[in-house]
């Protein structure tokens, strides 16, 4: 048996091993001579985007090893797929060359913002071999698929729904001169970009917004010029809306718009007495306001469409300008805190003046907050007028002091006064008018409406008798001069009369006034028709006078006989002084808070 | 004893009444009215004490607000001051050795206007002392008269000044 199996397999063992080895040098031999495939590779896929939406007719991959084995290999086949984690189709796929392949890709509208990860196979001997080199991308990592390592090659897919997230600025001034815009968002198509650019509108009700110089600048940004036209309607304000759009491959225009819609910001107009008084067509130009009257300014716009809203407006009023006074016996108070902050603004001129320039202006403020700061300036020249240009305050003098005999209500009988002037009437305790020449007379003139409001603050005044006992004097502190304002004559109101007096008792050897005093004159225009504010007086200007007489009693004493007093001082101590807004911090009122009082020993 | 002294209190009931029928009487007629302002003022002792009084012309004609006096006082008014107790208030002495100023401010006021006057009170009165005063002011009318033919007295209404110590 050993013999006869010995013969056998010394002839059959090399056959065997044959056998055996066989499978082992069949790749050699395919690969030998049959050029046996190599993994395939791709270097470049055109166009190397695709937009979501889109169909490419033709779409290239370079790459090696697309034809795979020729020679009796039939059972090998190519195979071209797409991963994308979406819906990409293929068809008309068709290898060229070993390096080249074609094919028609359709990428649905929702494949968006993804990626599509190509990879070329074929299968040799019931093994696929995939794409063994390339760019991965954001494609899956590389994986062995337990032949070779598979290593997919990405192609960014693109939005095609385009999307704005801001528009800067959302304010567009309505100048007439352009203003760069820039848009934000998505999904923007550039030139080469099938079907770009994206083409960005702008409508208005008014058709007063214009589009120039688009620039598609990434995919995510577009510059503009904008021109809004200055025949924007102001008031209301109007908003406008932006759209951008890219094509599809079926027409239809996939579209955003931008929310908030950019708003129409109206160059401000001042109004005065609703009237336009700014601008290139005013309907007031020039205008004229009275010292005195209140100034009522509004503006246009009043409010912004969209949610917008008007923040920091801002007014220059030049001149000397109060927001308020009062006065009454504890003084003139005045408030210079203009309000220039608002949409309105009301103030008072207290001098007149030509060329009184007030400008205003404004910030808009959007729904999210962003504040456009570079509104044009409205400006309005104004002219402040005074009441008239020669105002003055003439003074008339008695040239006298004399002994006044004055009616004693309770006693019926008369007591001895020194005056300034001359009256007669009852004595300062009596009800009843007293009459006849006062000392002095303040005539103011130069007004043709309004009236006169005086106001006479006591400079210095002492009174000093002389008795037996000693001689003594009662001082009066700078102040008001007993009320404010300071009457004039009912009949003759721009007229105020004085002539201080004081009494004579018998006890005293003699009796002597000092008195020193300013009169102020204001001037308060009539109401301005129309206007929510009072008129109120305004500084004029002011005149110093004085009075300084003595009188000693005949002897003897008691018998209430008086010399003719000797008149010292008399009349105005120097000219008249118009005011003016640096004479003092009130800006020329009178200063003072109370009446005045008198310090006596 | 009862019967006496029912009969003095009907009497200072019935003069009281009589004396608000006058005064009501006087100023329904009047020609003006007399507001005092700051119906409660509160000072220090010894600090200066302001009123403020408002005449009112209430007539069709044209009547007068003259001020006569001096010291931030016009005469023209008096001024009635009493204490807790009901007691008139001391008045300021006046000067020993100087007479009291005797200036005068002729004034008018048309139907319907006002006028303001700014009282020193404490010139007049001392409000050394803590305590509530009242206060009121009267001024003649010379365009009404009383039965007796002499002007009629308008009343203010009055205020309480408070004096803390």
């Amino acid at each position: 048996m050993r013999k006869i199996l010995g013969n056998f397999g010394t002839i059959a063992r090399p056959f065997l091993r044959a056998i055996i080895l066989l499978p082992l040098f069949i790749p050699a031999m395919c690969h030998a001579q049959w050029s046996c495939p190599t993994w395939p590779t791709i270097s470049s896929v055109t166009p190397s985007t695709w937009v979501a939406g889109q169909t490419y007719k033709q779409v290239v991959i370079t790459g090696s090893g697309f034809k795979g084995p020729t020679k009796s290999c039939n059972e090998f086949f190519f195979r071209v797929t797409l991963t994308n984690g979406g819906n990409v189709t293929l068809s008309d796929v068709s290898t060229v060359s070993d390096s080249k392949m074609t094919a028609t890709v359709t990428v649905p509208s929702s494949d968006t913002a993804q990626t599509a990860c190509v990879t070329v196979e074929y299968q040799w001997w019931d093994v696929i071999r995939k794409t063994a080199s390339g760019n991965s991308g954001a494609c899956p990592p590389p994986y062995s698929n337990g032949n070779g390592t598979v290593v997919p090659f990405a192609v960014p897919i693109l939005c095609s729904i385009p999307s704005v997230t801001s528009v800067t600025p959302d304010g567009w001034w309505a100048t007439g001169q352009p203003q760069d815009i820039t848009i934000a968002g998505s999904c923007f198509l550039g030139s080469s970009d099938r079907g770009g650019p994206t083409k960005v509108a702008v409508t208005d009700a008014a058709g007063a917004v214009k589009l120039s110089n688009i620039n598609v600048v990434s995919a995510t940004q577009i510059t503009a010029s904008v021109n809004v036209s200055k025949k924007a309607p102001a008031d209301p304000a109007e908003a406008a809306t932006l759209t951008v759009t890219n094509p599809t491959s079926d027409g239809t225009p996939q579209s955003a718009t931008a929310n908030p819609a950019p708003v129409v910001l109206p160059v401000p107009v001042i109004k005065w007495k609703n009237k336009t008084i700014s601008g290139d067509n005013p309907q007031i130009k020039n205008p004229k306001v009275v010292v005195g009257q209140p100034v009522e300014l509004t503006t246009i716009p009043a409010s912004l469409p969209g949610g917008f809203t008007i923040s920091n407006s801002t007014w220059v009023v030049p001149g000397n300008d109060i927001k308020s006074y009062n006065g009454d016996d504890s003084g003139i108070t005045i408030d210079d805190n203009v309000d220039l902050q608002d949409v309105a603004t009301t103030f008072y001129w207290l001098y007149p003046e030509p060329d009184l320039s007030v400008t205003y202006n404004y910030c808009a403020t959007d729904p999210n907050g962003n504040q456009i700061c570079t509104s044009p300036q409205a400006k309005a020249a104004f002219t402040a007028k005074g009441p008239d240009s020669s105002n003055a305050l003439a003074t008339w003098d008695s040239d006298e002091a004399t002994i006044e005999h004055l009616t004693n209500c309770t006693t019926n009988g008369t007591a001895p006064y020194m005056g300034y002037g001359d009256l007669s009437g009852p004595i300062p305790d009596c009800p009843g008018l007293q009459s006849g020449t006062p000392g002095i007379k303040l005539t103011a003139s130069g007004a043709s409406e309004g009236r006169y409001v005086f106001v006479q603050l006591i400079d210095s005044d002492s009174r000093t008798y002389t008795s037996p006992t000693g001689s003594y004097t009662c001082t009066r502190i700078p102040n008001l001069d007993k009320q404010f304002p300071y009457p004039p004559y009912k009949d003759a109101p721009n007229i105020a009369p004085d002539g201080p007096e004081i009494p004579l008792p018998p006890e005293y050897l003699s009796g002597q006034r000092d008195f020193l005093a300013t009169m102020y004159l204001l001037w308060q225009p009539d109401q301005l028709r129309g206007a929510t504010q009072p008129s109120i007086p305004v500084p004029i200007g002011h005149q110093q006078w004085r009075f300084k007489a003595t009188t000693d009693q005949k002897p003897p004493i008691g018998k209430e006989k008086w010399e003719k007093p000797t008149l010292m001082e008399h009349g105005v101590t120097d000219g008249y002084v118009p005011s003016q807004a640096t004479d003092n911090q009130l800006y020329g009122y009178p200063v003072f808070n109370a009446p005045s009082i008198e310090v006596c020993p | 004893m009862r019967n006496v002294r029912n009969f003095f209190t009907t009497a200072i009931l019935a003069a009281m009444v009589i004396t608000a029928m006058c005064v009501s009487a006087q100023s329904a007629n009047s020609a003006f009215t007399i507001k005092l302002g700051n119906s409660k003022i509160k000072a220090q002792a010894r600090d200066i004490v302001w009123i403020e009084i408002v005449q009112t012309n209430v007539s069709n004609h044209r009547i007068s607000c003259t001020y006569s006096g001096g010291n931030a006082v016009n005469k023209q008014y008096n001024y009635e001051v009493t204490d807790d107790d009901g007691n008139p208030a001391v008045k300021v002495m006046p000067s020993a050795h100087v007479p009291p100023p005797g200036d005068y401010m002729q004034c008018e006021i048309d139907p319907g206007e006002s006028n303001t006057n700014a009282i020193c009170l404490s010139n007049v009165f001392k409000f050394d002392k803590p305590g509530n005063y009242a206060v009121r002011v009267w001024r003649l009318d010379p365009d009404t008269k009383d039965g007796d033919g002499n002007p009629t007295r308008v009343y203010s209404n009055t205020i309480t000044i408070t004096i803390t110590g």
